[in-house]
């Protein structure tokens, strides 16, 4: 009994391919956890992070946020918002999911606005942009590739992450782990683990792509 | 000269910049009043200190002097990025502290080190800036930046490419594109050429020259480089530690008469020679009796006190000296170099006498605008005309019909703290002066730049003839020259 085996055994299963407990499935459970639980830490961790830079302030608070946050377990969370408010749906799931990914975005922004160069800015206010020209014009435009950084990785760590939705009962590519190991099948568990890697791999080439789309060539400097 | 004190009501910043045209040649109220100006810092530090300034219109003025002299406050003071904490700037006669903060700047280019390009920009846009700002649609903004770019030199196929493909010196070009690309009246200018090699730096100030001799702009520009204030200012504030003004004059005027032993050592050495920039060549003696084409007869052309023959081809163009002696004719065959000539009437008597000492027999050789021989002339000639540039300075009246003029003269390096009326008469003189630098010593050095001024500090300053120009100074008893 190999990795391979039960790869071959897992994959190979036609009931894995169709139906509610199917990948397909599972898939867009998975997806529409992590989506969700992204959009709602750049919600919070982007506006911060971008007034935090441009403004300069708040540094110090911020990194001592992040500090705690990266300590928060996300399972011990979990479970606690569960028993807290019972299982009302996705929201115990995407609790911690939230605060796992807001910290690395919120502070990678603020990072990347603090880092760019002063020159830019201050040829920007000279010739008479309002601070918010400034800050989309020149500031984020610049510090992009870092913002996109920040918020692959938060997408990473959320798509690793949110196969434990699956422990209060909801779906998702963690279902397959959570069964597997309930049930000692394990093809189930290995299959699972290697369907949530491969979509970190993809998530990855996702961003890759949305910066070669949307990040300017001047900036890139034709890597 | 000031003529019609209601005019300036009607042509604020803005007015002019809605009209958009290239040809924006002010007269009336100074554009620009520095008054009293004050900036403390909430630990106490004093960045300038009680200022007053009156910066002429259509014409340079740099701020020089020694890092935290509050030069680049005083600059940034001007557009707002720095707020006074005392006294008032006026522009068009209005306190611009009245004034929307962000269509202030928008009505000022602004210039800075390194050029502060948007680097996710490409060239042309980041031209089109502030015209995008102010309303432009893309197609209008792209084709003024276009040709914003001829205009300062750079190669229309860069409008595509992105500031990290550039030199330094073309990023700083493109700085400039974008600083006058809403046709602004005024341009601040914060050390912009600082950063780029000696070279590419001389390349950038004739530009700016040459830009400036079409567009006459009013242009503050910061440096802390004496040498780039005394080739670019029309006029030069020298400011001290501590945000002082030491001393507020045309440069010719602050190489003749520095205010006091501060100046006069920030001034540096050489400024005897330096001076020689502003002293035309025009009317300085020529001699075309030793010029023969080559193969003529060169009898009786052989002068006394010159051994020998400047050789020129049969289109007046010179080909080199030839030794001769009375009644002989001369080798043509074996010429020694006639070195760089000097253009009569263009170039300054510092250059004509750079080419003497240079040349081989310690004889200048002049060209016309064509670079036909326009005769040759000694060292002992140049320093007769140097001795009578000095004495007509001396002498002159300031401007005819100016009765204020008065103060512009010696009296103005005495009175160090209160430019004002001294700068306001001499700033017409000084645009109309035809030795002025602008004119004359500055309109052809964009040919000439980096080939021959290097070479012509180092022979000439040790040279006996550097203790020349200073002999006859007329301000032999001025008290700036005990302090050496």
């Amino acid at each position: 009994m190999n990795i391979l085996h039960f790869l071959n055994t897992f994959f190979s299963d036609g009931a894995n391919w169709h139906g509610q407990n199917g990948i397909p499935h599972r898939l867009l459970e998975h997806l529409q956890y992590s989506a969700i639980a992204l959009a709602i830490a750049a919600a919070i961790g982007l506006p911060i992070g971008l007034f935090s830079g441009h403004t300069g302030r708040g540094g110090y608070a911020l990194s001592a946020f992040a500090t705690g946050a990266r300590a928060l377990p996300s399972f011990g969370l979990l479970v606690l918002m569960t028993v807290w408010l019972g299982e009302l749906g996705t929201t115990p799931a995407m609790i911690p999911l939230v605060a796992l990914a807001v910290a690395p975005i919120l502070v990678t922004t603020h990072e990347a606005i603090r880092s760019v160069d002063p020159a830019p800015v201050d040829a920007a206010r000279g010739m008479g942009m309002t601070s918010l020209s400034v800050l989309f014009q020149v500031e984020v435009p610049v510090a992009l590739p870092l913002i996109l950084g920040g918020l692959r990785s938060a997408a990473i760590q959320v798509v690793s992450t949110a196969t434990i939705a699956a422990y209060i009962s909801l779906g998702g590519f963690g279902r397959y782990i959570i069964d597997g190991l309930a049930s000692h099948t394990y093809a189930d568990v290995v299959g699972g683990a290697v369907l949530v890697a491969g979509l970190a791999l993809a998530t990855i080439g996702l961003f890759w792509a949305i910066g070669r789309l949307v990040v300017s060539p001047g900036v890139r400097r034709g890597c | 000269m000031a003529g019609n004190p209601d005019a300036h009501a009607l042509s604020s910043p803005r007015a002019k910049l809605a009209r958009n045209d290239l040809s924006t040649p002010r007269r009336g109220p100074t554009l620009i009043r520095i008054e009293s100006v004050t900036k403390r810092y909430a630990d106490g530090t004093v960045a300038v200190d009680d200022l007053t300034l009156d910066i002429p219109d259509g014409s340079i003025t740099v701020l020089v002097g020694p890092s935290g002299c509050g030069k680049t406050t005083t600059l940034r003071m001007i557009n707002r990025m720095i707020e006074p904490t005392g006294g008032r700037i006026l522009l068009d006669g209005q306190d611009i502290h009245q004034q929307p903060v962000n269509a202030l700047r928008r009505s000022m280019g602004y210039v800075i080190q390194n050029a502060g390009l948007f680097q996710h920009r490409t060239i042309v846009d980041n031209i089109a800036t502030v015209p995008r700002m102010l309303g432009w649609d893309r197609g209008r903004a792209r084709k003024r930046a276009m040709e914003l770019m001829e205009r300062v030199g750079l190669d229309a196929g860069l409008a595509k490419r992105y500031p990290y493909q550039l030199s330094g010196g073309q990023q700083q070009r493109v700085g400039v594109a974008r600083a006058l690309a809403a046709d602004p009246p005024v341009l601040l200018m914060d050390e912009p050429f600082s950063a780029v090699d000696p070279i590419v730096r001389k390349g950038l100030q004739a530009e700016l020259l040459r830009i400036q001799a079409e567009l006459g702009k009013t242009i503050v520009f910061v440096t802390h480089d004496i040498d780039e204030a005394i080739k670019l200012g029309n006029m030069i504030a020298v400011m001290r530690t501590g945000g002082h003004l030491a001393q507020f004059a045309p440069p010719d005027e602050l190489l003749s008469a520095p205010a006091d032993a501060f100046v006069e050592d920030f001034l540096g050495t050489d400024r005897g020679i330096r001076r020689l920039s502003f002293f035309t060549s025009a009317g300085l003696d020529v001699t075309t009796e030793p010029v023969v084409t080559t193969g003529a007869d060169a009898a009786g052309h052989v002068l006394p006190e010159l051994p020998f023959l400047l050789v020129t081809d049969a289109d007046g163009k010179p080909l080199g000296w030839a030794r001769a002696e009375q009644g002989e004719q001369p080798d043509y065959a074996d010429l020694l170099p006639h070195g760089r000539p000097f253009v009569l009437g263009r170039e300054s008597l510092r250059d004509a006498l750079d080419c003497a000492v240079l040349s081989p027999t310690g004889w200048a050789v002049a060209v016309d605008g064509t670079g036909r021989v326009a005769g040759v002339t000694s060292q002992e000639t140049i320093a007769t005309a140097i001795r009578e540039a000095h004495a007509a300075r001396k002498t002159k009246p300031a401007e005819p019909g100016s009765a204020a003029a008065d103060p512009a003269n010696p009296a103005a390096a005495e009175d160090p703290v209160n430019p004002a009326e001294a700068a306001d008469p001499a700033n017409p003189a000084a645009a109309e002066d035809p030795v002025n630098p602008a004119d004359a010593a500055d309109a052809e050095a964009p040919a000439d730049t980096a080939a021959t001024e290097t070479p012509a500090d180092t022979p000439a300053a040790p040279g006996p003839d550097a203790p020349g120009p200073d002999t006859p100074d007329g301000d032999a008893g001025h008290p700036v020259r005990a302090t050496r």
